[in-house]
């Protein structure tokens, strides 16, 4: 025993904790100054940094042992504050001394609170796990249960739930205990493991199962812990950001744990929420797919619930009992595309069929918003897989022949534009012809939805169908055919393998599907009139169409109908004379890139180009003697004009004087022109580039970036400089 | 344009043009086969709803305990995954079943051997007429006898259920045989609350999901005129048709209809083609629309614009998802046809 004006002065920490692991009998706590003093540096130093792990272990020793009165056992184990992570030694000794029955119980129910405590820092999990036996005896102990219920919540994995773990839980309920919280919360998560054992409603309420204890307690470590990390980040940023990661895991595996939101409100249409599959009494086989992991344990999925514990164990996860908690979770999304398991993707058709029939099909509808919801979550799922269903498209089959046009419209559209690629004959017959039926005899927004629905089909299938089409052919013809199908299916991207047809021609299907929205748009147009949103529409179709070779699976170029470039062309929208414009632009780029261009569609387009060009810039409408398609309307239309007193027709669609660019001319005018001055559109020939730049700014970039491609003017140049 | 959806054959659409008998998306076969399963010696016609010949080695369909003169709840389901009738497992589905039941039905948390439930799996025998046919399943859920005495073997019957499908034309898991079993239709006689529950178990074990199997007017006519040609010997019930009546008439809600067995089975002898097994959608348009027309004639009432919606005939009496079967000769020929309109309505999308 030491003086007590020598230990006034500063103890190191080191000096102190040799002190408590020294003693190896009962100590005196009264008139003990060295004791005081050894607890007072420990307290201090840990509050201010936390402890080193070797410290930890040795405390820890000391406070469990006995030989210390239980006040400062109490303080000793209080202040176990981590630096940065607890050994799992510590720990495991902690269980150990627990087990031993020396220290009391009171001591003993605080150990279990320190380890919930630190739960986050612990190193390691493994040996902890191997206690889960032990831990589960501490159950006896109405003081310790609580917390005992609360690391074993934590702890519990697929494998740790047994019958007769179950049994004794329930006996706990049963008896003396209660059904407290703590324990239906262990029960909770057996049950998602094994909904079999466990199968009885228990409280869907919200509350929590475990009391927050020590919450206090709980801030402090995790204050010191984080100034300490954020004082070595400053000092080491670079290797610590190394460090950084698994912890960042560990804390949401905990705190994912234990917020687990509470079962769902039944629903009539019950989606259901994935929970772990059935124990099965036989180890056959469940799936087709070959598995390469030796490891044969598998990962039920409610445990995972991030997307990097999915990457983790991503060979060996069990799918939950009910696919169709897929709709719900994009977790599983991920699992279900990635694994492309055939026996898994059929377990979902046959519920989705089962569903589509039985909500829309069979009875007049009776839940929308149920039916609703169920569409959206397919929505979303198609959106995520990039790729048709094959049962939806059954679905959409029988469901547009008897739709309205109305119940649940974007959805349906939505659906439509996800569709797999068919025979030309079966898309007439299934798609687009309920599509037209309902197109005629509908107002004039849905004829712009079903316009922007096929067009998104035509896009759809350029960039994902026609490609898939071609691996998947291509596939075929390199393998024998019979052994193909399963195998090579998934490697192709092609989830729903089972209706991809050999005999669809791509570029058929696309060229019969253009034609049959020129139809549309062009009759279209004419019933409602030009109409402005509809205008759009289609200049929407005639871009998109020019960018189609773009994708790689695209090999010829598809060429909207003259009638539709037309009724753009002599539109009263200029932005959309000018997106056309565009649009003829990058098909100029197109047919310089394909290879084995097709001299038809050279020519068809030469025609419509010519056309635009004398319409817009020449002057030539109706007067070209040579080229353009305009030439055969001229002999019908301009006596007609003539008649009507228009004077010289064949400019009276130019960018200069045509009606759609009447408000660019006059704002063009009032801002080079003083105010007052007469001016004519016709001037504006004068001072061309001026004004294409003024167009520009406008927004109407197409048009100059036309004139620029197509128009080669030898004379541009001096004019200009003329008219300046 | 052609349409893909077969439209039902000429006189059925002239009798059935009423939007309110037809269910839109359904196709009607254009004859559904009569007789029972006959050996491959009869000759079959081309056709593509034809039924393929019934396989050799046929099992005669024997005497059926507990099936007829009860009131089931028709239901139909999806294929089960992972199911499989072995004794084993047949044991564990019972013992599964029996707790979940207790807790949920009981809504209190009990201990293994606290069960007041049994449930036993078993194998029902005499329901399959086809090699092909999976193997009918009885679910049968009853209190435990609370003395102990298990020679009395328990108390109340609350629940029976058989899982079946009989003769089946096809199975939408061709190919996956070893993952799904398709058993089209679930019959359950038990209170509403016992039976959801089932319903659920099923649904979360098995992967599948169930829903009640609920004939359109076209199915109840197809059965009433089948089925009005086949006397029992002894009781003959009479032929009933139960109509509602659209909500606009006021103080009427339903038009039951029923006429004599004996004079049904002379206006069937009149209608139907002598020698064949099946039975074509003309004749069953044909029978029907002369009883309607009858009824017209006495009463001026269209009940071609109504809804048929339950139909009792010698052999069952089906409606609103729920059948009744009289005889057990003839139960095998009702529960074919329900597992036919199972199939139907589940590959309604498949077979597209």
């Amino acid at each position: 025993m030491s003086t007590k004006k020598s230990d006034r002065r500063k103890r190191t920490l080191e000096e102190a904790v040799r002190y408590f692991s020294k003693c190896k009998s009962k100590v005196v706590v009264r008139g003990n100054v060295e004791l005081q003093m050894s607890l007072e540096t420990v307290k201090s130093a840990a509050e201010e940094s936390g402890l080193d792990p070797q410290h930890i272990t040795a405390l820890l020793d000391a406070a469990s042992s006995g030989y210390f009165a239980q006040s400062v056992s109490r303080q000793l184990i209080r202040c176990l504050i981590p630096t940065s992570q607890v050994p799992q030694e510590a720990v495991v000794k902690a269980i150990s001394w627990m087990s031993t029955n020396k220290p009391p119980v009171a001591i003993q129910a605080l150990l279990l609170r320190w380890i919930l405590v630190v739960y986050d820092y612990i190193d390691g999990y493994d040996k902890l796990h191997c206690l889960y036996g032990i831990l589960f005896l501490f159950l006896d102990s109405q003081v310790m249960m609580p917390h005992v219920c609360h690391l074993l919540f934590l702890l519990t994995r697929k494998e740790d739930v047994k019958m007769f773990r179950v049994r004794k839980l329930l006996s706990l309920i049963k008896g003396r205990v209660g059904a407290q919280a703590c324990l239906t919360g262990l029960l909770t998560i057996y049950k998602l493991y094994y909904p079999n054992l466990v199968s009885f409603a228990l409280p869907a309420s919200n509350r929590m199962f475990f009391g927050s204890y020590d919450r206090k307690w709980k801030s402090q470590v995790r204050e010191i812990v984080e100034k300490a990390a954020s004082d070595a980040q400053g000092r080491a940023s670079l290797s610590d950001s190394h460090n950084k990661d698994p912890k960042e895991l560990s804390v949401s595996r905990s705190t994912q744990l234990t917020s687990r939101p509470p079962p769902r409100k039944k629903q009539r249409l019950e989606v259901p929420v994935a929970h772990s599959s059935s124990a099965s009494t036989d180890r056959q086989e469940t799936t087709d797919k070959f598995s390469l992991s030796v490891e044969s344990t598998k990962v039920p999925f409610v445990r995972i619930d991030n997307f990097v514990n999915l990457l983790q164990h991503v060979e060996k996860i069990e799918f939950p009992s009910q696919i169709a908690a897929c709709l719900r979770d994009p977790i599983l999304q991920h699992l279900m595309a990635y694994s492309g398991d055939r026996v898994v993707t059929t377990r979902f058709t046959f519920w989705l069929q089962h569903a589509l029939t039985e909500e829309f099909l069979n009875h007049s509808p009776t839940n929308m918003e149920e039916n609703e919801k169920l569409l959206k979550m397919i929505v979303d799922l198609t959106d995520f897989l990039q790729e048709g269903v094959p049962v939806i498209d059954n679905f959409l089959a029988s469901f547009l022949h008897t739709w309205n046009g109305m119940d649940y419209g974007p959805f349906i559209f939505r659906l439509i534009s996800r569709c797999q690629m068919y025979p030309i004959s079966d898309l007439n017959d299934l798609i687009l012809e309920p599509l037209r039926q309902l197109y005629f005899s509908s107002s004039v927004y849905f004829k712009c939805q079903c316009l922007i629905t096929l067009t998104e089909l035509l896009r759809n299938y350029a960039a994902y169908e026609c490609v898939r089409h071609k691996d998947w052919t291509a596939a075929i013809s390199l393998d024998d055919p019979s052994s193909t199908t399963l195998k090579s299916a998934p490697s192709l991207g092609i989830l729903f393998p089972e209706r991809v047809n050999e005999t669809v021609q791509p570029s058929a299907v696309l060229q019969h599907l253009t034609s049959f929205i020129n139809k549309l748009a062009v009759v279209g147009l004419q019933a409602e009139g030009e109409n402005d949103l509809l205008l759009h529409v289609v200049v929407n179709y005639i871009s998109v169409l020019s960018s189609l070779t773009e994708h790689p699976g695209v090999e010829h170029i598809i060429l909207p109908c003259p009638h539709l470039v037309r009724f753009v062309l002599f539109s009263n929208s200029a932005p959309c004379i000018s997106r056309m414009a565009a649009a003829f632009c990058r098909y100029k780029d197109a047919f310089a890139h394909i290879p084995g261009r097709q001299r038809e569609s050279v020519t068809a387009f030469n025609e419509m180009l010519v056309d635009v060009c004398d319409t817009l810039w020449r002057n030539k409408t109706f007067s070209n003697p040579k080229q353009g398609s305009l030439k055969a309307l001229s002999v019908t239309v301009v006596p007609v004009l003539a008649n009507l007193g228009v004077w010289q027709p064949s400019s009276r669609f130019s960018i200069f004087q045509g009606l759609a660019f009447l408000d660019q001319a006059w704002n063009f005018f009032r801002k080079t022109q003083p105010p007052g001055k007469k001016v004519h559109p016709n001037q504006l020939k004068t001072v061309k580039d001026a004004y294409l730049k003024f167009l520009q700014q406008q927004h109407l970039v197409g048009i100059s970036h036309f004139i620029g491609t197509f128009i080669t003017r030898k004379s541009s140049t001096h004019r200009s400089l003329a008219a300046e | 344009m052609e349409t893909p959806r077969t439209t039902p054959s000429t006189s059925l659409a002239l009798c059935y043009t009423s939007p309110r008998r037809t269910c839109p998306y359904r196709r009607t076969p254009r004859q559904r086969r009569l007789a029972g399963p006959k050996l491959s010696t009869s000759p079959v016609s081309s056709g593509r709803l034809r039924r393929s010949p019934v396989t050799q080695n046929v099992e005669k369909p024997g005497a059926l305990p507990g099936l007829t003169n009860k009131t089931w709840q028709v239901l139909y389901l999806s294929p089960l995954y992972k199911f499989s009738t072995q004794p084993q497992a047949l044991k564990q589905y019972g013992r599964s079943l029996a707790t979940f039941l207790v807790q949920e039905a009981d809504k209190e948390i009990a201990v293994d051997n606290g069960c007041t439930k049994q449930c036993v799996f078993s194998v029902y025998e005499g329901l399959r007429v086809n090699a092909a046919d999976p193997e009918a399943i009885q679910i049968l859920v009853t209190t435990k006898a609370t003395n102990g005495n298990k020679k009395t073997n328990g108390g109340q019957v609350l629940l029976t259920a058989v899982l079946c499908g009989i003769d089946l034309e096809s199975n939408p898991c061709t190919g996956l045989k070893k993952h799904f079993t398709y058993y089209p239709i679930l019959l359950v006689k038990s209170r509403v609350t016992l039976s959801a529950l089932l319903k659920s178990w099923l649904q979360r074990h098995f992967d599948c999901r169930i829903s009640p199997l609920m004939p359109t007017s076209m199915d109840l006519a197809w059965m009433v005129a089948m089925w009005s040609g086949t006397l029992a010997e002894r009781k003959n019930k009479p032929v009933e048709l139960l109509y509602s009546v659209p909500e606009e008439c006021e103080g009427l809600s339903r038009i039951t209809y029923t006429i004599n067995a004996e004079d049904c089975k002379t206006l069937w002898d009149s209608i139907r083609s002598k020698g064949s097994d099946d039975f074509t959608g003309e004749e069953v348009g044909a029978f029907v629309k002369s009883l309607e027309e009858h009824f017209y004639e006495c009463f001026k009432v269209k009940l071609w614009k109504m809804e048929l919606r339950r139909v009792g005939t010698p052999l069952a009496y089906i409606g609103d998802g729920k059948v009744k079967i009289f005889s057990p000769e003839n139960a095998w020929q009702v529960l074919r046809l329900l597992s036919e309109l199972a199939l139907e309505q589940f590959q309604l999308l498949a077979t597209t």
